[in-house]
């Protein structure tokens, strides 16, 4: 479970701020910063209101910049996760001598 | 209001095709053979005819008229940028078939319903909403199903139970990717799901996604039996998801051991 931060129009925060409060979400869960920025949370029992006047009841989460360049962010955040995995795996295999 | 013509090569200016856009919420009255009515109360800036969308995105009011032609040759020499003028091409023996219609809010371009009136009948050839499922038709042509769940004509219907614990449990998936990006809402309506803890202590949740987007339909924390939907419509804001993207149901359980979401079922699966 990730601590997130919301501001007034539940757009996601990764750091507390003023005027931001603190929700707990798993739906952030290994997800990178930039991808959870890039989204709006609304908690059960809220409601957020889009500006054409449509209505969404949490629990909710949906990005509020476009979706394909958070799925950039993300896969590219989980390349180099992969890739500092390999890197330490290395060392240890080196460093058993196997 | 707005006006359009189009015109054939039959001598000229005379007989061949004419193509008149009306923007209206109601019907034209006395319309004439191939007119177009684009029902919208926005304005009508410009018109565009063309293979596919996005020039005019950013002019609020732009109408652009997506279109399939039996030959691309003639239709290439059409010059597809005029206001409230004429428009001129050459085609020989060719037919052309309108298959979809946008307008422009001033950011984006948006299915909106439209009609092309044939033969004392206004025939609808563009719509402003993708009915994925809907009671009483079933899916929409081109669609096959989804992984873990049945379809008939009136209900998409769940694997029974679909399990979830510890962790992401059963989902249900679109076999079939669909472009969302002209879509600002999904709305899936007629849900109804039991539950059962099966003894456990748990967190658990059946959600709608449509992409990187969702919403949670119902939670549970009961160790027994719940009944979590009946009859029950949620909608997901997915203005920011764009491309082809897959969508369906997901489930999540806390629980130790696996949790149960009975009887899941729903008739109605709409992108506005």
């Amino acid at each position: 479970m990730k601590t997130i931060y919301l501001d007034a129009d539940f757009c996601c925060h990764v750091a507390p701020g003023d005027g931001l409060t603190a929700v707990e979400a798993k739906a952030f869960d290994g997800k990178c910063d930039a991808y959870i920025e890039g989204y709006r949370f609304v908690p059960s029992g809220k409601t957020w209101v889009r500006e054409d006047g449509a209505i969404f009841a949490g629990e909710m989460i949906a990005p509020w910049k476009p979706w394909d360049e958070l799925d950039k962010a993300q896969r590219e955040y989980e390349r180099q996760l992969v890739a500092e995995y390999e890197a330490a795996l290395q060392e240890i295999e080196e460093a058993l001598g196997v | 209001m707005g006006n359009c013509f189009l015109h054939g090569n039959a001598g000229g200016e005379s007989g061949g095709l004419i193509l008149q856009f009306i923007g209206s919420m109601t019907a034209p009255s006395n319309p004439k053979e191939n007119m177009i009515w684009v029902k919208t109360d926005r304005a009508i800036t410009q018109f565009l005819i063309t293979r596919s969308v996005g020039a005019w995105t950013q002019i609020a009011g732009a109408v652009e008229m997506v279109y399939e032609a039996s030959d691309d040759y003639t239709m290439t020499g059409i010059s597809t940028l005029f206001f409230n003028g004429k428009l001129h091409g050459t085609y020989g023996q060719a037919w052309f078939k309108p298959t979809g219609l946008y307008q422009s809010d001033g950011a984006k371009a948006n299915p909106k319903d439209a009609y092309i009136y044939k033969s004392g009948t206004w025939v609808q050839f563009s719509s402003e909403k993708y009915v994925v499922f809907e009671a009483g038709k079933g899916l929409s042509a081109g669609l096959t199903g989804f992984s873990n769940a049945t379809c008939n004509s009136n209900t998409i219907v769940g694997k029974n139970p679909l399990y979830a614990g510890p962790g992401n449990g059963d989902a249900i998936i679109s076999r079939e990717k669909i472009d969302v990006t002209q879509y600002k809402t999904a709305t899936f309506s007629g849900i109804n799901c039991g539950f059962n803890g099966n003894g456990n202590a748990n967190s658990s949740s059946i959600s709608a996604f449509v992409g990187g987007a969702s919403t949670t339909i119902a939670s549970a924390i009961t160790s027994g039996g719940a009944t979590l939907a009946s009859n029950k419509t949620v909608t997901v804001d997915i203005s920011n998801v764009t491309g082809s993207v897959e969508f369906g149901f997901r489930t999540y359980s806390s629980a130790t051991y696996a949790v149960s979401f009975k009887n899941f079922n729903l008739n109605g699966i709409v992108f506005s």
